[in-house]
């Protein structure tokens, strides 16, 4: 099968050039020749160019007008005609007396005539024919002249329409085989079937389902769908399907196998054939339940840790209440017995147990966002803004911050998540305060689909390696002693947001501030 | 002695705890705030039922004026025990008093419904409890009226 085929339209439109060419020059020859062997002859040279040109002009008008272009053959037909009674009038003027000049034009045509339509070959044949019985009828002299060249016509004919007729057999078989090759090496299963009767099946098909070609061929499509799917696949038979359409098929060896269909009815001739391609679903069906069971056991473990971390936060306080509360009565009731040393490890104890507390507090919270989900609503950031500033009021009059803030929209979401999420990224910018007095502004920015907010504060900033890391639960970049913390804060910022289908990053330049930079949804999300 | 007493005689208080500590703590509260009280002590929602209702070994208990009720009991919580409480139309008079470690908005929300008449969460130290305790003892024993006990 060559690659670059040229176009049978194309190829055939070149060749009718080439024989207005060169039919039109032989024509040409010829007059030249008789008027050297027979001077005396009837040969006007203008009745020979106006045939000549008029040949010729078929050729050129095939490369201005589609017209004629898509009727050459008739018009070829036409300068034929055109050609040969002009010859039989050439042979009249010269009272039967030029043999060569009959044989001469039958030769000619007959080459041209191997390459013309059946039709057109049958019209010019009889033309031909009826000519040469009046020539036969009308001259007994010339009968042998005019057979034997008449007779090389008619096998000319036979041959080259033969010839050519197998050259188009050959390009059609290579055509087929070109088609076939493509048919079978889908990767998706194809059947071609006419009402239901399997007419073609691809090798794709055929080693999905196990039956050979000649088992396939001639049987009814339903034969090969489970019973319980059958009516669905008869919709895909007789209307088609544009979507995959999910059905069991059973296999040759009688186990069952999931496919998916889709239908394309066209037209074959004056049938109307349909093309159907199947597809063979186990493995992706498989897989999408793996993962539904994997997704299931996620979520299951997920709702485990956090009811986990809910009540072992939730316990753990019983046991660390009484250790307070009996070292707390020990140093009251005993104190004045103790000596310094006791006194000093009953305090590291209650330091260690208060610590233990602040951590328990801040893992009931964080384990909270998840285990009490709210219905969205509508929270303007604005409120949020100045209840989370509020709730900071001591700590913003100690350390002189001052909070800015733009315009702030209404975003949907859990009101009092999102105040704690700007009541920890406000105590942060003001806890880890610089020198200079805290100054923290909040912008907000519209996006495409989501709000972009930003916290900025000119406070000690945060190396650029943390810029991560400080969203972990319990990571922390200071020591108790420096900024006590429990490293929570974050983590539930970042849960907060996680929730809100939005993201948090924080940039920073340490000793110049950070920004920490959040986004949320727009629309109505849920949790 | 300069215990405050209730109507002359010592406050009956059911206190329904599994954690001896606590238990230890809440009598401990009691006497650090100088209230002279009956304490009795239940350690499951199932027994404090069958002290209120005097059913076996109760049978001789008293009626207590206030009961404690912690929530995170075992066998049967507090939350059914007010529950079973409303049903009973002998004890739905009866004074309760949550006493919890639980701060969960849910639980808060579910013993109001159920008619709980204070709810109170156990602070940390021992000097914030004792001093809730007093505030307790002055609220209920000084100011309210209580309701009226049948005294054997």
């Amino acid at each position: 099968v060559s690659a670059a085929r040229v176009d049978p339209v194309e190829r055939e439109l070149r060749l009718y050039r080439w024989l207005c060419l060169f039919v039109g020059a032989i024509y040409l020859v010829w007059w030249v020749a008789v008027e050297a062997m027979l001077p005396d002859a009837y040969n006007p040279l203008l009745g020979r160019l106006v045939v000549v040109c008029a040949i010729w002009a078929i050729a050129a008008a095939t490369y201005a007008s589609a017209w004629v272009r898509a009727h050459v053959r008739v018009l070829w037909t036409c300068g034929l005609w055109l050609l040969t009674a002009h010859y039989f009038y050439l042979f009249d003027q010269n009272a039967g007396d030029t043999n060569w000049v009959v044989g001469s034009f039958i030769t000619v045509t007959a080459i041209c005539l191997a390459f013309m339509s059946r039709a057109s070959l049958l019209a010019y044949s009889a033309f031909a024919a009826a000519l040469s019985l009046a020539l036969v009828i009308e001259l007994p002299a010339l009968r042998h002249s005019v057979f034997v060249p008449g007779l090389v016509t008619v096998l000319l004919q036979a041959n080259i329409g033969l010839h050519s007729r197998l050259a188009v057999l050959r390009d059609l078989a290579a055509s087929n085989d070109h088609f076939q090759l493509l048919f079978d090496s889908t990767f998706e299963g194809v059947l071609i079937h006419e009402g239901g009767r399997i007419v073609q099946v691809n090798d794709a098909l055929l080693r999905l389902s196990g039956f050979s070609r000649a088992e396939a061929v001639g049987r009814d499509a339903l034969d090969f769908v489970h019973a319980d799917d059958r009516e669905i696949a008869r919709d895909v038979l007789t209307a088609g399907a544009s979507s995959p359409v999910e059905l069991r098929h059973i296999r040759k060896d009688g186990t069952e196998v999931d496919i998916e269909v889709r239908g394309k009815p066209f037209a074959r001739g004056k049938r109307t054939q349909q093309l159907v391609t199947v597809e063979d679903v186990t493995e992706r069906k498989q897989r999408a339940a793996e993962l539904q069971r994997t997704n299931a056991a996620l979520v299951r473990s997920n709702l485990d840790l956090q009811r986990f971390a809910y009540i072992a936060s939730h316990d753990l306080q019983t046991p660390l209440r009484g250790i307070a509360s009996f070292v707390d009565l020990l140093r009251s009731t005993y104190g004045e017995q103790l000596d310094a040393q006791a006194t000093d490890w009953l305090s590291r104890t209650s330091q260690s147990v208060d610590h233990l507390q602040t951590l328990i507090r801040d893992l009931l919270d964080y384990s909270r966002l998840d285990a009490e989900p709210r219905a969205f609503e509508t929270v303007s950031m604005r409120d949020a803004l100045d209840r989370a500033s509020g709730l900071l009021e001591t700590a913003v009059r100690d350390a002189e911050a001052v909070i800015t803030a733009d315009e702030l929209p209404d975003v949907t979401g859990d009101r009092s998540h999102l105040v704690q999420l700007l009541l920890n990224l406000l105590g942060n910018a003001i806890k880890y305060r610089g020198v200079a007095a805290p100054r923290i502004h909040i912008a907000a920015h519209t996006r495409d689909d989501h709000w972009l907010f930003e916290v900025r504060d000119n406070g000690i900033g945060i190396a650029p390696k943390y810029h991560q890391q400080v969203f972990d639960v319990f990571k922390r970049l200071h020591d108790q002693k420096q900024y006590p913390g429990t490293g929570i804060g974050l983590a539930i910022c970042r849960r907060v947001v996680d929730r809100h289908g939005g993201k948090i990053w924080g940039e920073s330049t340490p000793g110049a501030g950070s920004t920490f930079s959040f986004t949320i949804a727009k629309g109505t999300g849920t949790p | 002695m300069n215990d405050v007493l209730v109507r002359g005689w010592p406050a009956v208080i059911l206190l329904a705890e599994d954690n001896d500590n606590d238990v230890e703590l809440t009598k401990l509260g009691f006497k650090r705030a100088k209230f002279a009280v009956d304490l009795h002590h239940v350690a499951n929602g199932e027994e404090c039922l069958a002290f209120l209702r005097k059913e076996g070994t109760y049978s001789a208990a008293p009626t207590p004026d206030i009961i404690l009720l912690d929530l995170n009991m075992p066998r049967m919580d507090g939350i059914e025990v007010m529950q079973e409480l409303g049903k009973d139309e002998a004890l739905k008079h009866l004074v309760v008093v949550v006493l919890t470690s639980s701060k969960a908005d849910e639980d808060v929300i579910r013993s109001y419904k159920l008619r709980c008449n204070s709810y109170l969460v156990k602070p940390i130290n021992f000097e914030a409890f004792a001093k809730m305790i007093e505030s307790l003892g002055d609220y209920w024993f000084t100011l309210v009226t209580l309701p009226p006990v049948a005294r054997s």
